[in-house]
């Protein structure tokens, strides 16, 4: 599919704040597995120079600052990206040390008792893609998606502890089973394309799931634990990966001022091939 | 009149006396040193001391301590007997460090390029993606010449034999110089006579050469860049140096709040505006040095630094993720590094080192904690550890639990019976104290060695930590030509 993303976050501030500095995670990964990035426009506003780098984990990541005072901040991320429904055959190769950096616990991804428990349940499964399908299966059953249960800074162990959560929650829980279990695993950051045919309440644009390393037949296979489909499919757009949600914020900054924050996100995400079809729209308001 | 040394008991038999080999005879370089104490009154030392104590105080030499309730602001302790190393010693150990301070750098090249010593499995990978110090955020990120530790301070002891070995390396920021600069004015002032009786190579040009070292690393060679020292504040233990220092080298010291990035470009505030900054030397540690990068909740940084470091605009010295080098169970390493990057063996050894996070090695230390000193792999300054010994049954069985706990964090090391050095411990007499040895290294387009260094005491009686924020003091150490 070729699909649009339209990112706008905005940063509102009762009072002038100053000495913006703000990195982005924003741009679509290119060449990965089955996606390519057409197009990529990034736009600040008030008008800021932007510089961009490769991070530890390869995901392209922009940054700027704004020295003057300001009552609001725009950043809107438009890309174009063109997604394959099957993926490409392997043998797949992939860093040693990197799948080594992604079998550890992480900031949010801990081995506690519980996960544990959870993880000893696939234990006896032989076969990565296997074992990754059935942990991702049984997360989608057992665990309640309910958003507010959480909040960004939410750990696995809470997460498990609680028993619900939102897609970042599910994809913690699910690389703290894989990790647990010896299969190196990491967090997506990214969109889902809903078009109109996700269930009300179970869909939003800016969307989070996992990968694990199934092998070198099979590379590096998407999971997606909050949706029933399990599989990740063309609807999916990646934008990074890290270990967990910690290494790949679409937005992150910093700034000076007494102000407190008010933050709005609305993604868009428009197929550009099927003309008339609703798009999926949602706003949603991180805490 | 009874003469100082006279009622020095050195018990040389079961510890390495600086000053007195075991046949009770001095050592040949320490002969004029104890004629001359040997001639001082009690009145005489008196007066040296007085002397001694005004000068620091009005230095206002001071260090903080944590974890105490009363005056945290202290005189940082300082002992009147010098100690005297003879230039032919002094060759060996600068050997060895040039050595050890040049694998590390490469070692940090590598893990921060290729991770070739990972690759070839001579360090476990994840012991270094484990360490708490390593920064992803850092890999790929080349600093001018190539060279990530500037300025060091590794820790040297000696052992029963007088054999000098590594206790630590640090090669974040380490502090102390200021202390070791001081204690030599301070000594040439209360003993002119005896200072002149030795050839004491020098010191004092320490800060000239630290500023040298900071400008060849600026980002684009420049005629005079702009250097600047970069310090947590007032309320850090070592703000006093960080002053100092500025002012020895004459660049500005700041604080956070007083930079700021801009369009990846790092300037200082001034009264004419935004001036650009090359070189920061930096005594702020990682996780505080960019909100952006690291802690959201810092206040001692500045937002957006790592990026300008990283964009090539500024250099950080030391730069970012050294610590992953001096973490204490990638010390245990160092050995194997020197001789995967350099292909040579150790000058200086290590003390042996067991990894709780190695099962062997933690039974071994779990069965032996009453004999062992046990430290956390991330601590510096004396901070979480214990020492075997000096111990109670609890406190042991506490830290077993911490042990068991993060195996990864912990590593233990044999109670070594540092060696010893007669030290003053009230006006009158004199005795034998536990020292260690922290010479300054500094790494620009050359490495180079400051005679001497920080000798560390433990004033405490019979106590074997000689860390300021534990109760030790300093002496002013002195190379001579033999």
């Amino acid at each position: 599919m070729i699909l649009k993303v339209e990112h706008s976050t905005i940063f509102e501030y009762e009072e002038p704040i100053y000495e913006t500095a703000t990195e982005v995670r924003l741009h679509p990964a290119n060449g990965a597995g089955s996606q390519q990035c057409v197009s990529f426009n990034l736009q600040v506003t008030p008008s800021a120079a932007i510089f961009d780098y490769p991070d530890f984990y390869g995901n392209r990541v922009h940054h700027f600052n704004i020295l003057q005072s300001h009552k609001r901040v725009q950043i809107v991320a438009t890309s174009v990206v063109e997604t394959a429904a099957h993926q490409e055959t392997g043998p797949f190769t992939e860093d040693e040390i990197l799948l080594l950096d992604l079998l550890a616990e992480s900031r949010y991804v801990h081995f506690d008792a519980a996960i544990q428990v959870l993880a000893d349940r696939f234990r006896e499964i032989d076969e990565p893609f296997r074992q990754s399908t059935e942990i991702c299966r049984y997360i989608n059953d057992t665990f309640l998606y309910e958003p507010g249960a959480t909040d960004v800074h939410s750990t696995s162990a809470v997460v498990m502890a609680l028993g619900r959560g939102v897609c970042q929650d599910f994809a913690h829980i699910m690389l703290a089973a894989c990790r647990n279990l010896g299969l190196p695993a990491r967090y997506v950051s990214g969109y889902l394309y809903g078009g109109g045919s996700t269930p009300e309440g179970q869909d939003e644009a800016s969307h989070a799931w996992c990968e694990v390393w199934c092998g070198k037949e099979n590379g590096w296979a998407g999971f997606d634990p909050t949706h029933k489909t399990l599989f990740v499919d063309d609807r999916y757009i990646k934008i990074g990966t890290g270990r967990d949600y910690g290494d790949v914020p679409p937005v992150r900054g910093t700034y000076k001022g007494t102000s407190s924050e008010k933050l709005g996100v609305s993604v868009r995400v428009s197929s550009l091939e099927h003309d008339g079809e609703t798009p999926a729209t949602r706003h949603h308001h991180p805490a | 009149m009874t003469r100082l040394f006279d009622q020095y008991h050195p018990q040389s038999d079961r510890f390495f006396d600086e000053v007195i080999a075991s046949d009770d005879g001095p050592r040949a370089h320490y002969g004029i040193m104890m004629q001359r104490f040997n001639q001082f009154s009690a009145a005489d030392i008196r007066a040296r001391r007085e002397l001694v104590n005004i000068f620091f105080r009005n230095q206002g030499i001071t260090f903080t301590v944590y974890g105490v309730d009363e005056g945290i602001e202290r005189i940082f302790p300082f002992d009147l007997i010098p100690r005297i190393i003879p230039g032919s010693e002094w060759e060996g150990i600068e050997r060895g460090l040039v050595q050890r301070i040049t694998a590390l750098n490469l070692f940090l090249a590598d893990i921060y390029q290729d991770q070739k010593i990972l690759r070839d499995k001579v360090i476990p990978p994840e012991l270094v993606l484990g360490s708490k110090h390593f920064r992803r955020e850092f890999v790929g990120v080349r600093p001018p010449l190539g060279i990530y530790i500037h300025v060091t301070g590794s820790d040297l002891i000696r052992d029963a034999d007088g054999r000098y070995l590594v206790l630590e390396d640090n090669l974040r920021t380490p502090s102390g110089v200021s202390y070791m600069l001081q204690n030599r004015i301070a000594m040439k002032r209360a003993f002119p006579v005896l200072f002149d009786r030795y050839t004491v190579r020098p010191v004092e040009n320490y800060p000239q050469q630290l500023l040298r070292t900071l400008q060849e690393i600026s980002p684009l060679p420049k005629l005079d860049p702009k250097v600047v020292v970069l310090t947590p504040g007032i309320y850090n233990s070592a703000y006093f140096e960080h002053s100092f220092l500025a002012r020895q080298m004459g660049v500005q010291l700041t604080e956070g709040r007083d930079l700021v990035v801009n369009n990846n470009k790092v300037y200082t505030r001034t009264t004419k505006g935004l001036k650009i900054v090359d070189v920061i030397y930096r005594r702020v540690d990682d996780e505080f040095i960019d909100p952006l990068v690291f802690r959201p909740d810092s206040v001692l940084g500045v937002a957006g630094l790592v990026n300008a470091y990283r964009k090539g605009n500024v250099t950080l010295a030391n730069a970012i993720g050294t610590g992953v080098a001096d973490d204490k169970v990638i010390y245990s390493f160092v050995p194997q590094i020197i001789k995967y990057y350099l292909g040579e063996d150790p000058v200086l050894d290590n003390v042996e080192t067991w990894l709780a996070g190695n099962p062997k090695h933690l039974k071994y230390i779990l069965e032996n904690l009453d004999k062992l000193v046990v430290k956390a792999a991330n601590e510096s300054g004396g901070y979480g550890m214990l020492v075997g010994p000096q111990s109670t049954p609890e406190e042991r069985e506490k830290f077993a639990e911490k042990i068991v706990e993060n195996p990864r964090n912990y590593i233990a090391q044999p109670t070594i019976s540092l060696s010893r050095h007669p030290s003053f411990f009230n006006d009158t007499e004199i005795a034998p104290c536990h020292i260690d040895l922290r010479p300054y290294v500094l790494y620009g387009k050359s490495l180079s060695i400051v005679p001497g260094g920080l000798t560390r005491v433990a004033l405490k009686r019979g106590s074997l930590v000689v860390n300021s924020s534990q109760g030790g003091g300093s002496k002013d150490t002195w190379v001579i030509d033999n």
